[in-house]
Protein backbone atom coordinates (compact mmCIF):
# COMPACT_ATOMS: atom_id res chain seq x y z
CA UNK A 1 0.00 0.00 0.00
CA UNK A 2 1.50 3.37 -0.90
CA UNK A 3 1.92 6.06 1.72
CA UNK A 4 -0.31 8.59 0.00
CA UNK A 5 -3.39 6.42 0.47
CA UNK A 6 -2.60 5.97 4.12
CA UNK A 7 -2.45 9.67 4.72
CA UNK A 8 -5.82 10.51 3.24
CA UNK A 9 -8.67 9.09 5.15
CA UNK A 10 -10.33 6.25 3.31
CA UNK A 11 -13.95 6.68 2.42
CA UNK A 12 -16.06 3.69 3.29
CA UNK A 13 -19.58 2.84 2.23
CA UNK A 14 -22.11 0.50 3.74
CA UNK A 15 -23.95 -1.91 1.49
CA UNK A 16 -27.00 -3.72 2.74
CA UNK A 17 -27.93 -7.04 1.15
CA UNK A 18 -31.40 -8.44 0.56
CA UNK A 19 -31.28 -10.40 3.80
CA UNK A 20 -30.18 -7.38 5.80
CA UNK A 21 -26.47 -8.04 6.22
CA UNK A 22 -24.40 -4.88 6.07
CA UNK A 23 -21.02 -4.87 4.36
CA UNK A 24 -18.44 -2.16 4.73
CA UNK A 25 -16.53 -1.48 1.53
CA UNK A 26 -13.90 1.00 0.50
CA UNK A 27 -14.54 3.51 -2.23
CA UNK A 28 -12.28 1.66 -4.67
CA UNK A 29 -14.60 -1.32 -4.38
CA UNK A 30 -17.86 0.61 -4.32
CA UNK A 31 -17.15 2.51 -7.54
CA UNK A 32 -16.94 -0.77 -9.43
CA UNK A 33 -20.63 -1.26 -8.78
CA UNK A 34 -21.90 1.01 -11.52
CA UNK A 35 -25.43 0.82 -10.19
CA UNK A 36 -24.50 2.77 -7.07
CA UNK A 37 -21.89 4.99 -8.65
CA UNK A 38 -24.24 7.91 -9.01
CA UNK A 39 -25.34 7.58 -5.41
CA UNK A 40 -21.73 7.72 -4.32
CA UNK A 41 -20.81 10.62 -6.53
CA UNK A 42 -23.92 12.51 -5.55
CA UNK A 43 -23.09 11.83 -1.91
CA UNK A 44 -26.47 10.18 -1.35
CA UNK A 45 -25.00 6.98 0.00
CA UNK A 46 -25.78 7.58 3.68
CA UNK A 47 -26.35 5.82 5.95
CA UNK A 48 -26.19 2.74 3.79
CA UNK A 49 -27.12 1.57 0.30
CA UNK A 50 -29.74 -1.15 0.06
CA UNK A 51 -29.21 -3.70 -2.66
CA UNK A 52 -32.50 -5.49 -2.90
CA UNK A 53 -31.63 -8.13 -5.43
CA UNK A 54 -28.49 -9.62 -3.93
CA UNK A 55 -28.22 -12.03 -1.04
CA UNK A 56 -25.43 -11.69 1.51
CA UNK A 57 -23.61 -14.84 0.33
CA UNK A 58 -23.36 -13.56 -3.20
CA UNK A 59 -22.66 -9.97 -2.22
CA UNK A 60 -19.73 -11.19 -0.11
CA UNK A 61 -18.29 -12.96 -3.13
CA UNK A 62 -18.86 -9.97 -5.39
CA UNK A 63 -17.09 -7.73 -2.90
CA UNK A 64 -14.13 -10.11 -2.73
CA UNK A 65 -13.95 -10.01 -6.50
CA UNK A 66 -14.03 -6.22 -6.63
CA UNK A 67 -11.53 -5.95 -3.79
CA UNK A 68 -9.05 -8.15 -5.56
CA UNK A 69 -9.47 -6.20 -8.79
CA UNK A 70 -9.11 -2.86 -7.03
CA UNK A 71 -6.01 -4.00 -5.13
CA UNK A 72 -4.35 -5.49 -8.16
CA UNK A 73 -4.98 -2.43 -10.28
CA UNK A 74 -3.62 0.00 -7.69
CA UNK A 75 -0.89 -2.28 -6.41
CA UNK A 76 1.86 -0.48 -8.31
CA UNK A 77 2.92 -3.54 -10.28
CA UNK A 78 3.36 -3.22 -14.00
CA UNK A 79 0.29 -3.57 -16.15
CA UNK A 80 1.30 -6.89 -17.67
CA UNK A 81 1.90 -8.54 -14.31
CA UNK A 82 -1.36 -7.16 -12.97
CA UNK A 83 -3.13 -8.51 -16.03
CA UNK A 84 -1.65 -11.94 -15.54
CA UNK A 85 -2.57 -11.89 -11.91
CA UNK A 86 -6.15 -10.90 -12.62
CA UNK A 87 -6.42 -13.60 -15.23
CA UNK A 88 -5.35 -16.32 -12.82
CA UNK A 89 -7.58 -14.89 -10.15
CA UNK A 90 -10.56 -14.77 -12.52
CA UNK A 91 -9.97 -18.36 -13.56
CA UNK A 92 -9.81 -19.47 -9.96
CA UNK A 93 -12.77 -17.36 -9.02
CA UNK A 94 -14.90 -18.95 -11.70
CA UNK A 95 -14.03 -22.39 -10.46
CA UNK A 96 -17.20 -22.66 -8.39
CA UNK A 97 -20.39 -24.55 -8.66
CA UNK A 98 -22.80 -23.53 -11.43
CA UNK A 99 -25.51 -22.36 -9.04
CA UNK A 100 -23.13 -19.78 -7.66
CA UNK A 101 -22.11 -18.81 -11.16
CA UNK A 102 -25.73 -18.17 -12.07
CA UNK A 103 -26.27 -16.07 -8.98
CA UNK A 104 -23.06 -14.16 -9.62
CA UNK A 105 -24.16 -13.54 -13.18
CA UNK A 106 -27.52 -12.11 -12.08
CA UNK A 107 -25.85 -10.07 -9.38
CA UNK A 108 -23.21 -8.70 -11.71
CA UNK A 109 -25.93 -7.72 -14.15
CA UNK A 110 -27.96 -6.01 -11.44
CA UNK A 111 -24.98 -4.29 -9.84
CA UNK A 112 -23.70 -3.43 -13.31
CA UNK A 113 -20.16 -4.76 -12.92
CA UNK A 114 -19.21 -5.22 -16.54
CA UNK A 115 -16.07 -7.29 -16.09
CA UNK A 116 -17.72 -9.76 -13.72
CA UNK A 117 -20.81 -10.00 -15.92
CA UNK A 118 -18.74 -10.80 -19.00
CA UNK A 119 -16.66 -13.25 -17.02
CA UNK A 120 -19.60 -15.18 -15.61
CA UNK A 121 -21.45 -15.21 -18.93
CA UNK A 122 -18.39 -16.51 -20.73
CA UNK A 123 -17.87 -19.16 -18.07
CA UNK A 124 -21.48 -20.27 -18.20
CA UNK A 125 -21.31 -20.40 -21.98
CA UNK A 126 -18.25 -22.62 -21.74
CA UNK A 127 -20.24 -24.94 -19.48
CA UNK A 128 -22.98 -25.23 -22.09
CA UNK A 129 -20.50 -25.69 -24.88
CA UNK A 130 -19.75 -29.20 -26.06
CA UNK A 131 -22.47 -30.70 -23.92
CA UNK A 132 -25.43 -32.61 -25.23
CA UNK A 133 -28.92 -31.22 -24.81
CA UNK A 134 -29.70 -33.75 -22.12
CA UNK A 135 -26.55 -32.91 -20.17
CA UNK A 136 -27.34 -29.21 -20.34
CA UNK A 137 -30.88 -29.81 -19.10
CA UNK A 138 -29.60 -31.86 -16.23
CA UNK A 139 -26.85 -29.49 -15.28
CA UNK A 140 -29.05 -26.41 -15.11
CA UNK A 141 -32.11 -28.22 -13.97
CA UNK A 142 -34.19 -27.16 -16.95
CA UNK A 143 -37.36 -28.99 -17.72
CA UNK A 144 -37.97 -30.08 -21.28
CA UNK A 145 -41.27 -28.39 -22.08
CA UNK A 146 -41.40 -29.33 -25.74
CA UNK A 147 -44.14 -31.67 -26.77
CA UNK A 148 -43.05 -34.61 -28.89
CA UNK A 149 -44.34 -32.93 -32.03
CA UNK A 150 -42.69 -29.61 -31.20
CA UNK A 151 -39.37 -31.22 -30.44
CA UNK A 152 -39.46 -33.05 -33.73
CA UNK A 153 -40.22 -29.83 -35.57
CA UNK A 154 -37.44 -27.91 -33.84
CA UNK A 155 -34.97 -30.70 -34.46
CA UNK A 156 -35.89 -30.75 -38.10
CA UNK A 157 -35.50 -27.00 -38.35
CA UNK A 158 -31.98 -27.14 -36.97
CA UNK A 159 -30.92 -30.42 -38.51
CA UNK A 160 -28.71 -28.72 -41.06
CA UNK A 161 -26.36 -27.48 -38.36
CA UNK A 162 -25.68 -30.92 -36.99
CA UNK A 163 -25.21 -33.09 -40.03
CA UNK B 1 -3.27 -28.46 0.95
CA UNK B 2 -2.98 -24.75 0.53
CA UNK B 3 -1.64 -22.83 3.47
CA UNK B 4 -3.60 -19.70 2.79
CA UNK B 5 -6.99 -20.18 1.27
CA UNK B 6 -8.47 -16.99 -0.15
CA UNK B 7 -11.48 -15.69 1.66
CA UNK B 8 -13.77 -15.99 -1.34
CA UNK B 9 -13.11 -19.70 -1.54
CA UNK B 10 -14.45 -20.23 1.92
CA UNK B 11 -17.41 -18.04 1.07
CA UNK B 12 -18.06 -20.00 -2.09
CA UNK B 13 -17.89 -23.30 -0.26
CA UNK B 14 -20.26 -22.04 2.32
CA UNK B 15 -22.70 -20.76 -0.29
CA UNK B 16 -22.65 -23.97 -2.28
CA UNK B 17 -24.93 -25.60 0.22
CA UNK B 18 -27.24 -22.70 0.79
CA UNK B 19 -27.84 -21.53 -2.76
CA UNK B 20 -30.16 -23.44 -4.95
CA UNK B 21 -30.44 -21.43 -8.08
CA UNK B 22 -31.97 -22.29 -11.37
CA UNK B 23 -30.94 -20.91 -14.71
CA UNK B 24 -34.56 -20.06 -15.33
CA UNK B 25 -34.43 -17.54 -12.47
CA UNK B 26 -31.98 -15.40 -14.32
CA UNK B 27 -33.43 -12.88 -16.65
CA UNK B 28 -33.67 -13.03 -20.42
CA UNK B 29 -30.97 -10.44 -21.00
CA UNK B 30 -28.39 -12.41 -19.01
CA UNK B 31 -29.29 -15.67 -20.64
CA UNK B 32 -29.12 -14.15 -24.07
CA UNK B 33 -25.75 -12.68 -23.26
CA UNK B 34 -24.56 -16.12 -22.23
CA UNK B 35 -25.83 -17.56 -25.51
CA UNK B 36 -24.08 -14.86 -27.46
CA UNK B 37 -20.75 -16.35 -26.35
CA UNK B 38 -21.64 -19.70 -27.88
CA UNK B 39 -20.66 -20.67 -31.36
CA UNK B 40 -23.91 -20.65 -33.28
CA UNK B 41 -23.09 -24.03 -34.81
CA UNK B 42 -23.53 -26.35 -33.09
CA UNK B 43 -23.72 -24.98 -29.55
CA UNK B 44 -26.28 -22.22 -29.94
CA UNK B 45 -28.50 -24.46 -32.00
CA UNK B 46 -28.10 -27.05 -29.31
CA UNK B 47 -29.39 -24.66 -26.68
CA UNK B 48 -32.42 -23.99 -28.86
CA UNK B 49 -33.41 -27.60 -28.35
CA UNK B 50 -33.32 -27.47 -24.56
CA UNK B 51 -36.71 -25.91 -23.90
CA UNK B 52 -39.14 -23.35 -25.28
CA UNK B 53 -37.67 -20.37 -23.47
CA UNK B 54 -34.14 -21.19 -24.55
CA UNK B 55 -35.32 -21.69 -28.08
CA UNK B 56 -36.93 -18.28 -28.13
CA UNK B 57 -33.81 -16.63 -26.73
CA UNK B 58 -31.29 -18.57 -28.78
CA UNK B 59 -33.17 -17.63 -31.95
CA UNK B 60 -33.87 -14.09 -30.87
CA UNK B 61 -33.32 -11.45 -33.55
CA UNK B 62 -30.83 -9.70 -31.31
CA UNK B 63 -28.45 -12.57 -31.83
CA UNK B 64 -28.87 -12.25 -35.57
CA UNK B 65 -27.46 -9.89 -38.08
CA UNK B 66 -29.80 -8.15 -40.44
CA UNK B 67 -29.22 -6.76 -43.89
CA UNK B 68 -31.46 -3.84 -44.62
CA UNK B 69 -30.69 -1.63 -47.59
CA UNK B 70 -33.15 1.01 -46.57
CA UNK B 71 -31.45 1.59 -43.27
CA UNK B 72 -30.58 5.21 -42.60
CA UNK B 73 -29.31 4.94 -39.11
CA UNK B 74 -26.09 2.97 -39.31
CA UNK B 75 -25.52 3.08 -35.59
CA UNK B 76 -28.12 0.41 -34.89
CA UNK B 77 -26.22 -2.69 -33.84
CA UNK B 78 -26.56 -5.78 -35.94
CA UNK B 79 -28.02 -4.04 -38.98
CA UNK B 80 -25.93 -3.72 -42.10
CA UNK B 81 -26.55 -1.96 -45.40
CA UNK B 82 -25.13 -4.74 -47.55
CA UNK B 83 -24.63 -8.46 -47.51
CA UNK B 84 -20.86 -8.03 -47.73
CA UNK B 85 -20.82 -5.91 -44.62
CA UNK B 86 -22.96 -8.37 -42.69
CA UNK B 87 -20.87 -11.34 -43.82
CA UNK B 88 -17.63 -9.70 -42.80
CA UNK B 89 -19.04 -8.66 -39.44
CA UNK B 90 -20.65 -12.02 -38.70
CA UNK B 91 -19.13 -14.49 -36.33
CA UNK B 92 -18.94 -18.12 -37.34
CA UNK B 93 -22.37 -19.64 -37.03
CA UNK B 94 -24.31 -16.41 -37.09
CA UNK B 95 -27.57 -16.15 -38.88
CA UNK B 96 -27.98 -13.29 -41.31
CA UNK B 97 -31.50 -12.23 -42.00
CA UNK B 98 -31.85 -10.47 -45.35
CA UNK B 99 -34.70 -7.99 -45.55
CA UNK B 100 -37.48 -8.63 -47.99
CA UNK B 101 -38.32 -6.27 -50.81
CA UNK B 102 -35.89 -4.55 -53.09
CA UNK B 103 -32.88 -6.10 -54.68
CA UNK B 104 -29.62 -6.90 -53.02
CA UNK B 105 -26.48 -6.86 -55.09
CA UNK B 106 -24.24 -9.82 -54.50
CA UNK B 107 -21.11 -10.21 -56.56
CA UNK B 108 -18.41 -12.68 -55.67
CA UNK B 109 -19.14 -12.58 -51.97
CA UNK B 110 -16.83 -15.09 -50.38
CA UNK B 111 -18.12 -16.81 -47.29
CA UNK B 112 -15.41 -18.49 -45.29
CA UNK B 113 -17.24 -19.11 -42.05
CA UNK B 114 -20.29 -21.17 -41.21
CA UNK B 115 -23.25 -18.87 -41.71
CA UNK B 116 -26.92 -19.13 -42.31
CA UNK B 117 -28.46 -16.69 -44.77
CA UNK B 118 -32.20 -16.40 -44.61
CA UNK B 119 -34.62 -14.26 -46.56
CA UNK B 120 -37.06 -12.53 -44.25
CA UNK B 121 -39.99 -12.48 -46.66
CA UNK B 122 -42.84 -14.91 -46.60
CA UNK B 123 -41.75 -16.48 -49.86
CA UNK B 124 -38.31 -16.84 -51.40
CA UNK B 125 -39.49 -14.46 -54.16
CA UNK B 126 -39.61 -11.64 -51.64
CA UNK B 127 -35.86 -11.43 -51.19
CA UNK B 128 -33.72 -11.29 -54.28
CA UNK B 129 -29.96 -11.34 -54.59
CA UNK B 130 -28.68 -10.33 -57.99
CA UNK B 131 -25.28 -11.15 -59.31
CA UNK B 132 -24.51 -8.70 -62.05
CA UNK B 133 -22.70 -9.40 -65.26
CA UNK B 134 -18.97 -9.72 -64.94
CA UNK B 135 -18.96 -11.61 -61.66
CA UNK B 136 -18.34 -15.32 -61.40
CA UNK B 137 -21.00 -15.94 -58.81
CA UNK B 138 -23.30 -14.24 -56.36
CA UNK B 139 -22.03 -16.17 -53.38
CA UNK B 140 -18.96 -18.32 -53.04
CA UNK B 141 -18.89 -20.85 -50.21
CA UNK B 142 -15.75 -22.10 -48.55
CA UNK B 143 -17.45 -23.25 -45.40
CA UNK B 144 -20.52 -25.02 -44.14
CA UNK B 145 -23.45 -22.74 -44.80
CA UNK B 146 -27.15 -22.67 -45.21
CA UNK B 147 -29.29 -20.63 -47.54
CA UNK B 148 -33.00 -20.49 -47.03
CA UNK B 149 -35.96 -18.59 -48.39
CA UNK B 150 -33.95 -16.58 -50.91
CA UNK B 151 -33.95 -15.91 -54.62
CA UNK B 152 -30.54 -15.74 -56.22
CA UNK B 153 -30.42 -14.49 -59.79
CA UNK B 154 -27.34 -14.52 -61.98
CA UNK B 155 -27.17 -12.52 -65.17
CA UNK B 156 -24.18 -14.48 -66.31
CA UNK B 157 -21.99 -16.92 -64.46
CA UNK B 158 -23.45 -18.97 -61.66
CA UNK B 159 -25.70 -18.27 -58.72
CA UNK B 160 -23.77 -20.24 -56.15
CA UNK B 161 -20.19 -21.38 -56.27
CA UNK B 162 -19.37 -24.14 -53.84
CA UNK B 163 -15.71 -24.66 -53.03
CA UNK B 164 -15.79 -26.61 -49.81
CA UNK B 165 -17.87 -27.33 -46.74
CA UNK B 166 -21.41 -28.56 -46.49
CA UNK B 167 -23.79 -26.29 -48.30
CA UNK B 168 -27.48 -26.61 -47.59
CA UNK B 169 -30.02 -24.90 -49.79
CA UNK B 170 -33.56 -25.05 -48.61
CA UNK B 171 -36.64 -23.43 -50.12
CA UNK B 172 -34.78 -21.13 -52.47
CA UNK B 173 -35.09 -20.01 -56.08
CA UNK B 174 -32.02 -20.06 -58.27
CA UNK B 175 -32.36 -18.30 -61.58
CA UNK B 176 -29.99 -17.92 -64.46
CA UNK B 177 -31.18 -15.22 -66.80
CA UNK B 178 -31.57 -16.23 -70.36
CA UNK B 179 -29.14 -14.60 -72.73
CA UNK B 180 -27.15 -15.67 -75.77
CA UNK B 181 -24.43 -17.05 -73.55
CA UNK B 182 -26.64 -18.89 -71.14
CA UNK B 183 -24.99 -22.18 -72.01
CA UNK B 184 -22.18 -20.89 -69.81
CA UNK B 185 -24.27 -20.23 -66.76
CA UNK B 186 -25.24 -22.72 -64.10
CA UNK B 187 -27.33 -22.43 -60.99
CA UNK B 188 -24.79 -24.19 -58.80
CA UNK B 189 -21.16 -24.90 -59.55
CA UNK B 190 -19.20 -27.05 -57.20
CA UNK B 191 -15.45 -27.37 -57.38
CA UNK B 192 -15.05 -29.31 -54.15
CA UNK B 193 -12.85 -32.33 -54.37
CA UNK B 194 -11.49 -34.74 -51.85
CA UNK B 195 -7.98 -33.41 -52.09
CA UNK B 196 -5.55 -33.97 -49.24
CA UNK B 197 -5.80 -30.39 -48.05
CA UNK B 198 -9.54 -30.34 -47.59
CA UNK B 199 -9.69 -33.71 -45.87
CA UNK B 200 -7.08 -32.62 -43.36
CA UNK B 201 -8.83 -29.37 -42.61
CA UNK B 202 -12.26 -30.84 -42.30
CA UNK B 203 -13.22 -34.23 -41.11
CA UNK B 204 -16.70 -33.98 -42.52
CA UNK B 205 -17.20 -34.37 -46.21
CA UNK B 206 -17.94 -31.56 -48.58
CA UNK B 207 -21.38 -31.74 -50.05
CA UNK B 208 -24.28 -29.73 -51.36
CA UNK B 209 -27.79 -30.65 -50.43
CA UNK B 210 -30.70 -28.98 -52.10
CA UNK B 211 -34.31 -29.22 -51.09
CA UNK B 212 -37.53 -27.57 -52.23
CA UNK B 213 -35.62 -25.34 -54.56
CA UNK B 214 -36.82 -23.95 -57.87
CA UNK B 215 -34.10 -23.82 -60.46
CA UNK B 216 -34.66 -21.87 -63.66
CA UNK B 217 -32.55 -21.25 -66.73
CA UNK B 218 -28.91 -21.98 -67.24
CA UNK B 219 -27.25 -24.89 -68.95
CA UNK B 220 -27.35 -27.19 -65.94
CA UNK B 221 -28.81 -27.01 -62.50
CA UNK B 222 -25.51 -28.13 -61.09
CA UNK B 223 -22.06 -28.41 -62.60
CA UNK B 224 -19.46 -30.39 -60.75
CA UNK B 225 -15.85 -29.88 -61.62
CA UNK B 226 -14.53 -31.60 -58.52
CA UNK B 227 -15.00 -35.17 -57.39
CA UNK B 228 -18.53 -34.83 -56.11
CA UNK B 229 -21.40 -36.39 -57.96
CA UNK B 230 -25.08 -35.80 -58.19
CA UNK B 231 -27.24 -38.18 -56.18
CA UNK B 232 -30.77 -38.79 -55.02
CA UNK B 233 -32.46 -36.42 -57.40
CA UNK B 234 -36.15 -35.74 -57.09
CA UNK B 235 -37.96 -33.24 -59.23
CA UNK B 236 -41.46 -31.97 -58.93
CA UNK B 237 -42.89 -30.47 -62.09
CA UNK B 238 -45.43 -27.74 -61.66
CA UNK B 239 -46.97 -25.86 -64.54
CA UNK B 240 -44.52 -23.00 -64.35
CA UNK B 241 -41.43 -24.41 -62.79
CA UNK B 242 -39.36 -27.33 -61.61
CA UNK B 243 -38.73 -27.87 -57.94
CA UNK B 244 -35.64 -29.87 -57.06
CA UNK B 245 -34.37 -32.03 -54.28
CA UNK B 246 -30.90 -33.46 -54.70
CA UNK B 247 -27.55 -34.06 -53.10
CA UNK B 248 -24.11 -33.58 -54.49
CA UNK B 249 -21.67 -35.62 -52.51
CA UNK B 250 -18.87 -38.13 -52.58
CA UNK B 251 -19.84 -41.38 -54.04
Amino acid sequence: MSSSTELTEKKVFLLKSLDGVIFEVEESVAVQLEVIRELIEGDCARPFISLYNVTSEILALVIEYCKHHAETCSGGTSATIADEDLKTFDNEFMNVDENILLELCSAADYLDIKSLFELTCRTLASLIKDRTIIEVRKMFNVENDFSVVEEKAVRKEFAWAFK
Amino acid sequence: MEVHEPKWKKLAKYSENSINSSINNIDDGCLMHIFSFLNPIPDRYNTALVCNRWRFLACHPRLWLRVDRSIKDHSEPGVYPSIEAAVSAARPGDTILISAGGIHRASNIQIKKPLCLIGSGELPDDTTLICSRGSDSALEFLSTCKLANLTVRAELGCCLLHRSGRLTIDGCILQCESNPLDHLSHAIVTTASSSVVSSVLKNCGDCVSVSRTRIEGGAKAVLTSGTLSLQRVRVMCTRASLIFWFNVEHR
